[in-house]
């Protein structure tokens, strides 16, 4: 699922919205006017914005009917802007308060401008008394700026260039910069860019929402409802990374203490890598070499039971569990990771994965939150802006939020070759949790096609198909994540759910048997009643469920914790 | 005599009535009151005292009963399922012979009265309705525990929107198929929390303090109440279904949700001997026999991401 945006600048240390604001703060005309005509010029500011070529707006429009077309390039925009970036030099990116306008940055274009010849200014003092909208203080600035956001759009790239016009009713000259400056653009190509700004200017003044005729064309429509929310991110406040961090923190407390089991991880009693000083080695070897997820487990809770502050032996215990279906001890271990770690990346996203499992989506809502306020600061920093107070009880409102800020982060890289396919599965589990299922497994899909060895996306995908009443369809995706890991016993489980509810009951407690087959450990003898510490319930209580349509009540009380499971297919095969 | 052998026991107190006020710090005549009755039954080696006439081991019920009101008074009781988790570890942990305790509290209607647009008194109540929240423990010595909260006695009627046709027929039916019905229950709701996703008893006081204990009783007598109003039932059967499932999918700590509701039954009052028709219009309130139909309803399998 590619949305637009456009441009190389992913990283997460810079603004992803950087190439929006350099818009904004360079004027580009004269750069275009070196490379068109002059009369072209304002044609060509325009054209900027109608990038999006039609077939791309087809491709948008299809996405948005939820086609099932594959990822659509927007390779030819990309390209674009990175030529406006080649030709803009670096303005001041403080990119920190969004795209707040930012008054010294005024200064500079201003002091540059002067630096011009006189010719320029004439013609901008010019132009300013002609325009009606003089706003003499830098105050108005921000609130002309939010209403020339309420351009649906492409939000950030128009609204840096209204920022651009703006800039030239204040800075005389402004449209100078250090390459060119000296440079006297034609006098007509001038008059047409004083019209348009008039016209601009009036319409600005009176309505917030006066749709920019000029540069109307793009998309139209397409992202309303996801860019709406954006513009009044726009705001004069702001909450310092510190500010927001400390709210995000109120608000998972909150979820957290509702959900008090997985406060401490249970260690099994009988752990053959206890005094291992290289448990969490073995651990990651035992991983890799394909052998029993619970031998991996055991391997890393000897890890962290030498050293609890051991952080990534806590992150691969949580991630072991989770795909061992144990999802309340992967939950206890990733919770513990994020204490000692609260930005670790993976765990977050593994954690709110396994909060959707069990149902709470507000909690996971939180982590995911988290997540891409870590990874994707500025985005995540803006909306908070907008609304301070996750709405506890809104469980849809707070999804749709959320999902906002994912999508923004998608937009930033919608070619394959720079996709983050942690987002777009961080969307396709958003989507999962209110049951659009469609979009999810698009979601689902992308990741895959980034990581196409990947058994868990395999596996996530099974889910969504599986969810959405496709059970051969989710087979095929269960299987397929069971070839990349033989021992993915979640994987494993799932199929036992599928064939369920087809009906094929043998064929289901089969795997379910197997799955449990993959909880015993060698070495680890055999306790009485099968008291082993961390259970997998679901897959307990899905093979009685089994049992049950099958009408095999007999055997339900056979089927506990620490059960064998060899001896127990005798009883049915 | 035949030899005999004692196979199952428990005592305890049942009935102990209070009522706790709870004053507001910043302004004492600000006031909460919650009137409770309180029922504690005690398992454990107390065997010789039924078959050897051997009181050594008894705790007498009027101890239960002291401990109950002591523990009233000094421990926060709101919501009930807090106070009955904290009577429970209090019965476990100071009496060694104990292995298992009941405790069911049923707590009392008292609404605060309100003016008329709308402002609360502070310390004046109002019983509206005979309903009960009930709160139900079970706890033994080695930490399993199973909580069950719920209402009871909530009394609906509707007096259109249900129906009953397409039932089973057979030469002992005589019951005729309606599409238009008073429906009228005395509401017995009642949600078991999941005790493996809470793991130990200690969770219920986060659980509370957090406002998850309320928030899930406002939520099922809510979602009660919709559904009861809104859905054009079928039966009381597939109403009951449809709340317990929506209850389900609103508190994911809950493992299951019963219903037991009796059909109150409304008969149409026969006219015909004065020539009159009568239109759904007067009815006789069927004080016996009454329907009775329960259901638990608990989450089906599903696929994990």
């Amino acid at each position: 699922m590619s949305l637009l945006g456009g441009g190389s600048e992913c990283s997460t240390g810079a603004n992803p919205l950087a190439h929006f604001n350099k818009h904004a703060q360079e004027d580009t005309s004269l750069q275009q006017s070196l490379r068109n005509q002059p009369g072209q010029q304002r044609r060509m500011m325009l054209r900027e914005e109608n990038q999006m070529s039609m077939s791309e707006k087809q491709h948008m429009e299809s996405f948005m009917r939820n086609d099932q077309t594959g990822a659509f390039s927007f390779q030819p925009m990309a390209n674009e802007l990175s030529n406006i970036h080649r030709h803009t030099p670096l303005a001041n990116q403080n990119i920190q308060r969004g795209n707040q306008f930012n008054p010294q940055e005024f200064q500079q274009l201003n002091m540059r401008a002067e630096s011009a010849g006189p010719g320029w200014t004439s013609e901008f003092s010019q132009s300013v008394s002609h325009s009606p909208a003089q706003l003499p203080s830098q105050q108005q600035q921000p609130s002309m700026m939010r209403s020339s956001l309420n351009r649906p759009l492409m939000g950030g790239m128009s609204s840096g260039f209204m920022m651009g016009r703006s800039a030239m009713s204040h800075a005389p000259g402004v449209h100078a910069n250090q390459a060119d400056a000296g440079r006297v653009v034609e006098v007509e190509s001038m008059q047409q860019w004083e019209d348009t700004f008039k016209e601009y200017e009036a319409g600005l003044q009176g309505r917030e929402d006066e749709p920019i005729e000029v540069n109307a064309n793009i998309m139209d429509g397409a992202f309303e409802q996801v860019w709406d929310n954006i513009q009044e991110t726009y705001a004069d406040t702001e909450l310092t990374n510190d500010e927001y961090q400390a709210a995000w923190e109120k608000d998972f407390e909150q979820y957290a203490i509702s959900r008090m089991n997985y406060g401490k991880y249970a260690f099994e009693e009988q752990n053959q890598f206890a005094n291992d000083p290289d448990a969490y080695e073995i651990g990651l070897k035992l991983m890799e070499s394909g052998a029993k997820l619970s031998e991996a487990a055991l391997a890393f809770e000897a890890a962290v039971q030498q050293n609890p502050d051991h952080v990534n032996a806590w992150l691969k215990l949580g991630e072991v569990q989770t795909q061992n279906e144990k999802e309340s001890a992967g939950i206890s271990a990733l919770e513990k990771c994020l204490q000692l770690s609260p930005e670790n990346l993976p765990a977050l996203m593994t954690l709110a994965i396994s909060y959707v499992n069990d149902g709470y989506d507000n909690a996971a809502y939180a982590t995911l939150e988290r997540w891409i306020q870590t990874k994707y600061p500025q985005i995540a920093q803006q909306a908070r802006v907008e609304n301070p107070d996750i709405e506890a009880d809104d469980r849809v409102a707070l999804n749709k939020r959320i999902t906002q800020l994912f999508i923004k982060a998608a937009q930033l890289s919608p070619d394959v070759a720079n996709m983050d396919p942690d987002v777009q599965t961080g969307l396709g589990v958003l989507f999962y949790s209110i049951e659009e299922f469609d979009k999810t497994m698009d979601c689902f899909r992308a990741a895959i096609g980034v990581r196409p060895d990947d058994a868990l996306s395999w596996n996530r995908l099974g889910a969504s198909l599986a969810n959405s009443n496709r059970p051969e369809e989710a087979i095929e995706a269960y299987s397929r994540a069971l070839q990349l890991n033989p021992n993915f016993v979640r994987a494993r489980y799932n199929l036992g759910v599928s064939y369920i509810n087809m009906g094929m009951y043998d064929d289901a407690i089969e795997h379910l048997l197997t799955g449990l087959s993959m909880h015993k450990v060698d070495g680890l003898e055999e306790i009485p009643d099968g008291m082993v510490s961390n259970q997998s319930t679901s897959l307990l209580e899905t093979l009685k469920r089994a049992l049950l349509a099958m009408d095999r009540r007999d055997l339900i009380d056979k089927v506990k914790p620490g059960m064998d499971a060899d001896s127990f297919r005798k009883f049915l095969f | 005599m035949a030899p005999t052998v004692l196979t199952a026991s428990t005592y305890g107190k049942d009935n102990v009535k209070f009522l706790k006020v709870k004053k507001d710090p910043s302004n004492p005549q600000k006031q909460e009151v919650m009137e409770a009755t309180v029922k504690i039954l005690l398992t454990g080696d107390f065997d010789i005292s039924y078959t050897k006439a051997d009181n050594s081991p008894i705790v007498p019920t009027d101890t239960v009963k002291n401990t109950i009101l002591v523990e009233a008074k000094t421990f926060d009781i709101w919501p009930i399922e807090r106070f009955a988790a904290h009577l429970a570890e209090h019965f476990i942990k100071k009496y060694s012979h104990v292995s298992g305790i009941d405790v069911t509290i049923h707590q009392h209607r008292w609404s605060r009265i309100t003016k008329e647009d709308g402002t609360p008194y502070d310390h004046s109540f109002l019983k509206d309705g005979e309903e009960l929240r009930v709160a139900s423990l079970n706890y033994k010595r080695n930490g399993d525990f199973v909580l069950t909260s719920g209402l009871k006695d909530l009394t609906v009627l509707k007096s259109t929107g249900s129906m009953f046709y397409g039932f089973h027929d057979c030469d002992y039916t005589t019951l005729i198929p309606v599409t238009d019905r008073i429906l009228s229950t005395d509401v017995d709701a009642a949600w078991e929390w999941d005790s493996k996703k809470l793991g130990s008893i200690k969770a219920i006081y986060g659980l509370a303090e957090s406002g998850a204990i309320d928030a899930a009783f406002k939520h099922a007598r809510q979602v009660t109440l919709d559904l009861f109003a809104i859905e054009n039932s079928p039966s009381v059967q597939a109403t009951m279904y449809n709340m317990a499932s929506k209850i389900l999918s609103l508190v994911p700590q809950v493992r299951t949700v019963s219903y037991s509701l009796p059909n109150k039954h409304y008969f149409l009052i026969d006219y015909k001997w004065k020539g009159l028709k009568n239109d759904n219009e007067v009815f006789y309130p069927s004080p016996h026999p009454n329907g009775l139909i329960k259901c638990t309803v608990a989450r089906d399998i599903k696929a994990k991401l």
